[in-house]
């Protein structure tokens, strides 16, 4: 147990904690705008989009959205996989396939 | 707690995966469970990852996760106006419990019987669905702990898969379709020209506004 990570869970708990207990405790509902409310629906597409497209399409900070990079490649075939299946495990599983077979096909 | 079971049963597989991924991250697997304990967020911990994996600092890592985390705003408040109790202590520990699988079992609740108490029924749930997160985090810690070089056993890619699979099913029509193709730009502008890993919270940020932007209340 390291004492950074400790503190920086700490700290993810706080505000995690903060974000949840604020509407049920302290405020009342209808304190947030239309606008605000909408931007919240969106949020996590945006935080995963966020995420996922400079893992995929830059690995090892490097600009690549091509056939020839393989994250890039295998990220397109999760995405379907995930379109058709909806199941999160099959996802992972089938993601490291990819990613595994297009390593040795790609290099 | 009944009505929990499906969701103690959904719950379980998703904490060994981030079990494995945590410790392939760096984290160690009392660091791991320690996550689920504190955060007890899937999402923000999964987050968390490729960014203690990359040695950020911390207050990219809270900052990243408190963004992650402004959907309770919503679902709090709507939540709040349906707890009649207005103790506050009890009130305090449902908070903890507010996740997206037991909000969506009280808004199931609230629903079909006006007689539960959505504050219990909040309490109930998140001790089932928790308890089944924290067992399935360590045993899955454990397990990727056995397992050899990440990288070697396409396990880099296993997060960025795991992202996918959780975005995809969210893609409902032309207004997420419009975030994702925002902030997938946002996040690579910010990934190359800002230092320091915030990309990830500026491109969630604007990302967002352009779904407010292109909806309205009609939606």
């Amino acid at each position: 147990m390291r004492i950074e990570i400790l503190l920086t869970l700490l700290g993810m708990g706080a505000v995690t904690y903060l974000t949840r207990v604020l509407f049920i405790v302290f405020l009342d509902d209808e304190r947030l705008s239309p606008f605000v409310r909408r931007c919240l629906r969106f949020v996590p597409v945006a935080v995963l989009t966020s995420i996922i497209i400079p893992l995929v399409a830059a690995p090892g900070g490097r600009f690549s959205p091509t056939w020839d990079n393989p994250y890039f490649l295998a990220g397109f075939l999760t995405a379907g996989l995930a379109a058709a299946t909806k199941n999160l495990v099959i996802t992972v599983l089938g993601g490291i396939g990819f990613i595994l077979l297009f390593k040795i096909l790609v290099v | 707690m009944i009505d929990a079971l499906p969701i103690m049963v959904s719950v379980f597989p998703f904490g060994l995966v981030y079990g494995v991924l945590a410790v392939k991250s760096g984290l160690t697997a009392v660091e791991a469970l320690l996550s689920s304990i504190i955060v007890l967020a899937g999402a923000s911990q999964f987050i968390s990852l490729p960014l203690f994996a990359a040695g950020v600092g911390p207050w990219v890592i809270i900052g990243t996760v408190f963004i992650v985390n402004i959907r309770h705003f919503i679902m709090g408040a709507a939540i709040s106006g349906k707890m009649k109790e207005p103790e506050v202590f009890p009130r305090l520990i449902a908070s903890y419990f507010l996740v997206d699988e037991t909000f969506a079992l009280a808004a199931a609740a609230w629903d079909t019987d006006r007689t539960t108490s959505i504050r219990d029924y909040l309490i109930g749930s998140g001790i089932v669905a928790g308890s089944s997160w924290l067992v399935s985090t360590y045993m899955g810690a454990v397990f990727g702990n056995l397992l050899g070089d990440p990288t070697r056993l396409g396990l880099d890619f296993a997060v960025a898969a795991a992202f996918i699979g959780l975005l995809i099913p969210q893609i409902k029509g032309k207004p997420e379709i419009v975030v994702m193709l925002w902030s997938a730009l946002f996040s690579l502008f910010f990934y190359f020209f800002i230092p320091g890993n915030w990309y990830i919270l500026l491109g969630s940020i604007l990302g967002a506004v352009t779904g407010a932007l292109v909806t309205s209340d009609a939606d």
